[in-house]
């Protein structure tokens, strides 16, 4: 609980301060960019706002970056001398603060990304969309590093009220508008159930705590009883409604398709690296019912995934169902480590859960925004049929669309394949044998459909129009030279990324 | 010379790069062909350095990938007494293909070319990696761009055929990945050191001691793999449409160089890691192989289209190669690596011989030709050599593998029998293909429209004669050859012998 006495309450030492600056340098970035949306000159407005949100993210993702360099020791230093008040709630560790990092750069990439798209919508909201995005990012920090559910829920709330109205921003197309509602309804629905079982969990334990990945696999740790038990597996519902696991999954498909592509990006990409990882720091709290339960549903969610991909003729649809598919695999080592004993089990399954939400964060956003700047030209573009011949009228979106896909379906040397191997790695150290054989024939069934878009865009002449398309705006092209070039170069030499995530504190 | 190979493998790495630069096609195939002769000519080192007589790895290069916990891994490249003959066949048929393609190629130059650079890297890499994570990387490398030779540039079916293909072939990869992760969870105690997770490839052939329940799993693994790959009955359906379907230029690739990793893969991992269970299963492999032989030879016969009787006389000859490798002793082994270079020099040729027919004719119908000989004299001397080469005459180079692989299968009293049943396939190797070449070559011309052929041109004969040097040069100077791969096969033959219990 939190400190009854309001000044020890207040107290923060010089270290937490540091933990707090990217949320905090955020938030002001925000509001300045609010600012200066509502008050500068009309002509300077769009390009100030827009400055003012890069400029924050780039501090904040500088600053989160500083605090886990280990040349500067810095991480050791936060940990040992974190004050009373935010030890309790906030978690410093490995794969918060990368996972925190994850989000930011994920929302500089999708913002990078629009830029173009916003200065050529019939209704730009220029000023909201960034400030949004800011808004979501400050949300994934607070999810990610959320130690207690009171801050857990205000993360999540912040975050899902953001991509509700992200989503609809486009209010004049009612596509748009729809997938806003049905995710609002959706979502507001899931926030309530959250809710509901933090209550319960405080009414069981008489601790609104979430106990953190280090106690999962404590022996004798005791799992939630009675009310607790309800109140967590509400929790945990709540979760994988965010995370698109099934069958709390329908939502997915309908909102991708209809959200902005922007949008799908960032939050098919973002969303999941916040939702896995407070699924990660809630672990210790799923009760044993849910447990029992939990392969099941790892491989319902893989299934589901998968063959609703293959037989979607949308690029949207298609990567929304891999995208359940791939909570499906996630699921994999999720699964390892909450059924898994022994002391390698969370080191091996925290790791490869991490690895693979950055493999596909990147990937996932390379593949949508090739899908954006395609259907920008012709909404025809955005379908399976559309990109038959893709590679004579515009080579270069082909190309990385076709990277997308290999390292979507796991294979080397893309990143998606290190990603794979981590998740399979740790299913095998927990001895998940049916889980890893379900995963690697539904691999198989996956890559059809990858590997349909690559024989469209390749192998099939067009249909009617095959001229050349005009060259990808500029905005565009860094973020798809970004994320092209990470899941290639981090394919070729896992270690960049790797050895980064060997410092788990467990 | 240690740095050699990684000045090789980096070149090969640049080229497609180089490869994809320019835009008139002129250049490109210059460069092309440039670098993949330089490629070869820098694997000759392999050839006078690992001479006669030489034993354990040479040429290696390792430096530092990754490290998950413990395990250390290392990028690892290296030659020893298998895969030299493996890597200068790769190095020697690519080239030959660069020369050959542009022919058939007139679309799209500039991706062919990147793409067939991107697969000889993969190919190289495959028979030169001696690390687990290195060797599955370019396994997958090697799979892609065949894929989409295969798909782009193929015959009217391509696409179901790269399809089945790729999906084949990956069900396969993922068999073994799962395999690989298995087994490098296995510590290996080297000697005088404490057990070790590891994933370098010769640790595990020559220290691993795994149990025998684990052994029959990881051999299930990997060995399923490699016979997708090979492609053995029951898997073998992919491989005729792939080859049916693949322009000229990817058939001989296919024939000549990725259908011997699969075979290259049971004896550099099979048997040297798991020898409990090769001792379990390798009277099975071998029926296998036999009913490979018999079957592919039978299919052969009763084929109209050129291309097809010899994508199914592939898997008559890949049967032995498998026959031969679980024959487990010196013999077959020496043979099934004699064999994999002999059927991937004969092969090509025979993929390359029907190729310019068909650039010709627009037809592989058998019964579209007859009395060819007349109008096409060198094509005719060419044609009649390879087949020979191909169904074992004796001075040519498949009379050398073959017969060690029966040698090899009638030393054990047990197997002897399948070594009756393989001899069968000699006869029936003779009998489809010296029938093909009666129907091709001979007899009375019927269709007046091969009255108008031209014979070969200097440049195809360019190609060509190389590949004849090289079924008499095996044919006639074997031990050059078997001297290369003695030592090693005989420690791989000796790990067996001790591991197995």
């Amino acid at each position: 609980m939190l400190p009854q006495n309001a000044e020890t309450w207040l107290h923060l030492t010089p270290q937490d301060w540091s933990i707090l600056a990217p949320a905090l340098t955020l938030s002001v970035g925000a509001l300045l960019a609010l600012a200066a949306d509502l008050f500068a000159p009309t002509s300077m407005r769009a390009g100030a706002t827009r400055l003012l949100s890069l400029l924050a993210l780039g501090v904040a993702i500088l600053l989160t970056v500083y605090q886990y360099i280990p040349a500067t020791n810095k991480a050791a230093q936060i940990v040992t001398q974190m004050g009373p008040s935010l030890r309790d709630v906030w978690s410093f560790r490995m794969e918060t603060v990368i996972g925190s990092l994850m989000i930011q750069v994920l929302t500089l990439l999708t913002l990078i990304g629009s830029g173009s798209w916003l200065t050529r919508e019939d209704d730009p909201h220029h000023g909201e969309f960034h400030i949004l995005c800011l808004m979501f990012a400050i949300g994934g920090i607070l999810l990610v590093s959320a130690k207690h559910l009171m801050l857990a829920f205000v993360g999540l709330e912040l975050l899902s009220i953001s991509l509700y109205v992200l989503v609809a921003i486009r209010r004049n197309r009612y596509q748009s508008v729809e997938a806003g509602l049905k995710y609002f309804l959706l979502g507001a629905f899931a926030g309530a159930i959250f809710l509901y079982g933090t209550a319960l969990l405080y009414a069981g334990n008489g601790s609104l705590s979430l106990l953190g990945i280090e106690s999962v696999n404590r022996p004798g740790l005791p799992r939630p009883e009675g009310l607790a038990a309800l109140g967590g597996a509400l929790l945990f519902v709540a979760l994988f409604f965010k995370a698109s696991v099934v069958p709390f999954h329908m939502w997915t498909p309908d909102v991708y398709q209809g959200a902005p592509t922007p949008i799908t990006a960032l939050m098919s990409t973002g969303t999941k690296v916040a939702a896995f990882l407070l699924l990660l720091a809630a672990a210790p709290l799923i009760p044993r019912e849910l447990l029992v339960a939990l392969p099941t549903i790892t491989i319902l969610t893989i299934v589901v995934g998968n063959l609703g991909a293959l037989v979607q003729g949308d690029l949207k649809r298609l990567i929304a169902y891999s995208g359940i598919a791939h909570a499906g695999y996630l699921m994999i080592a999720f699964s390892a480590l909450c059924i898994g004993t022994g002391p390698q089990v969370a080191a091996h399954s925290v790791r490869a859960i991490v690895f693979y939400l950055a493999a596909y964060g990147v990937t996932n956003l390379a593949a949508l925004f090739v899908v954006a700047q395609l259907e920008r030209r012709d909404p025809s573009l955005g379908t399976l049929n559309g990109i038959k011949g893709l590679a004579r009228r515009h080579p270069s979106s082909a190309v990385v669309l076709t990277i997308a896909m290999l390292s979507l379906a796991g294979i080397p040397p893309t990143i998606g394949f290190w990603g794979k191997y981590l998740v399979l790695a740790a299913a095998l150290h927990t001895e998940l044998y049916v889980l890893t054989t379900v995963g690697l024939l539904f691999s198989v069934i996956g890559l059809y459909y990858y590997l349909r878009v690559v024989v469209n865009a390749w192998f099939l002449p067009g249909e009617g129009d095959d001229t050349a398309l005009e060259p990808t705006d500029l905005a565009t092209k860094v973020t798809l030279a970004l994320t092209t070039a990470a899941i290639v170069i981090v394919g070729i030499v896992p270690s960049l990324l790797l050895n980064t995530l060997v410092h788990v504190k467990l | 010379m240690t740095f050699l190979p990684l000045l090789g493998a980096l070149l090969v790495l640049m080229m497609p790069k180089r490869g994809a630069a320019g835009d008139d096609s002129a250049p490109l195939w210059w460069t092309a062909q440039v670098i993949t002769t330089i490629t070869f000519l820098l694997t000759i080192p392999f050839w006078t350095g690992y001479g006669p007589g030489a034993e354990g790895v040479m040429f290696q290069v390792s430096v530092p990938w990754f490290r998950l916990q413990t395990l250390h891994v290392d990028f690892t490249l290296g030659i020893d007494g298998l895969s030299v003959l493996l890597v200068l066949l790769t190095s020697f048929i690519s080239m030959l293909v660069f020369f050959s393609a542009r022919s058939h190629i007139k679309e799209r130059e500039r991706e062919f070319l990147a793409w067939m650079l991107t697969m000889q890297c993969g190919m190289l890499g495959v028979f030169m990696a001696l690390d687990f994570f290195a060797f599955y990387v370019f396994w997958e490398v090697m799979l892609i761009p065949l894929y989409f030779v295969v798909g782009i540039w193929g015959g009217p079916r391509r696409l179901y055929a790269a399809m089945k293909f790729f999906l084949y072939t990956v069900a396969g990869s993922l068999l073994m990945l799962v395999a690989i992760i298995w087994l490098v969870s296995q510590p290996v105690a080297l000697p005088g050191q404490e057990p070790v997770l590891t994933s370098s490839i010769l640790a595990h052939a020559e220290h691993s001691q795994l149990a025998s329940g684990i052994q029959h799993w990881l051999f299930l693994g990997f060995a399923i793999a490699f016979l997708i790959q090979v492609p053995t009955v029951p898997f073998h359906t992919w491989l005729p449409d792939a080859h049916v379907e693949a322009p000229t230029s990817g058939s001989v690739i296919l024939a000549g160089v990725v259908l011997k990793m699969g075979t290259y893969g049971l004896i550099r991992f099979c048997l040297p890691m798991f020898p409990i269970a090769t001792h379990t299963f390798a009277p099975w492999l071998m029926g296998i192989g036999a009913v490979g032989i018999i079957y592919g030879a039978f299919l052969a016969w009763a084929q109209q289209d050129l291309k097809k009787l010899v994508a199914y006389s592939s898997i008559s000859h890949l049967g032995y190669i498998v026959l031969g490798t679980f024959a487990l002793n010196a013999y077959g082994l020496q043979g099934s690596v004699l064999q994999m270079v002999s059927h991937g020099l004969a092969t090509p040729a025979l993929f390359l011989l029907v190729g310019m027919l068909y650039e010709r004719r627009h037809t592989r119908r058998i019964a579209d030709f007859g009395g060819i000989a007349r109008v096409m004299p060198r094509f005719a001397v060419f044609l009649v050599l390879a087949t020979l080469a191909s169904i074992g005459l004796p001075g040519l180079s498949g009379f050398v593998g073959e017969f060690l692989i029966l040698v090899g299968a009638f030393i054990d009293g047990e197997t002897r029998w399948l070594g009756v049943v393989a001899a069968l396939g000699f006869v029936l190797g003779a009998i489809y293909m010296l029938s093909m070449l009666r129907r091709v070559l001979f007899g009375p011309i019927v269709d007046p429209a091969n009255r108008e052929l031209k014979d070969l041109s200097g440049r195809e004969c360019f190609v060509l004669v190389p590949l004849v040097v090289m079924f008499f040069w095996i044919g006639l100077g074997s031990k050059a050859f078997t001297k290369r791969t003695e030592k090693t096969l005989q420690k791989i033959e000796q790990r067996y012998t001790e591991g197995r219990g």
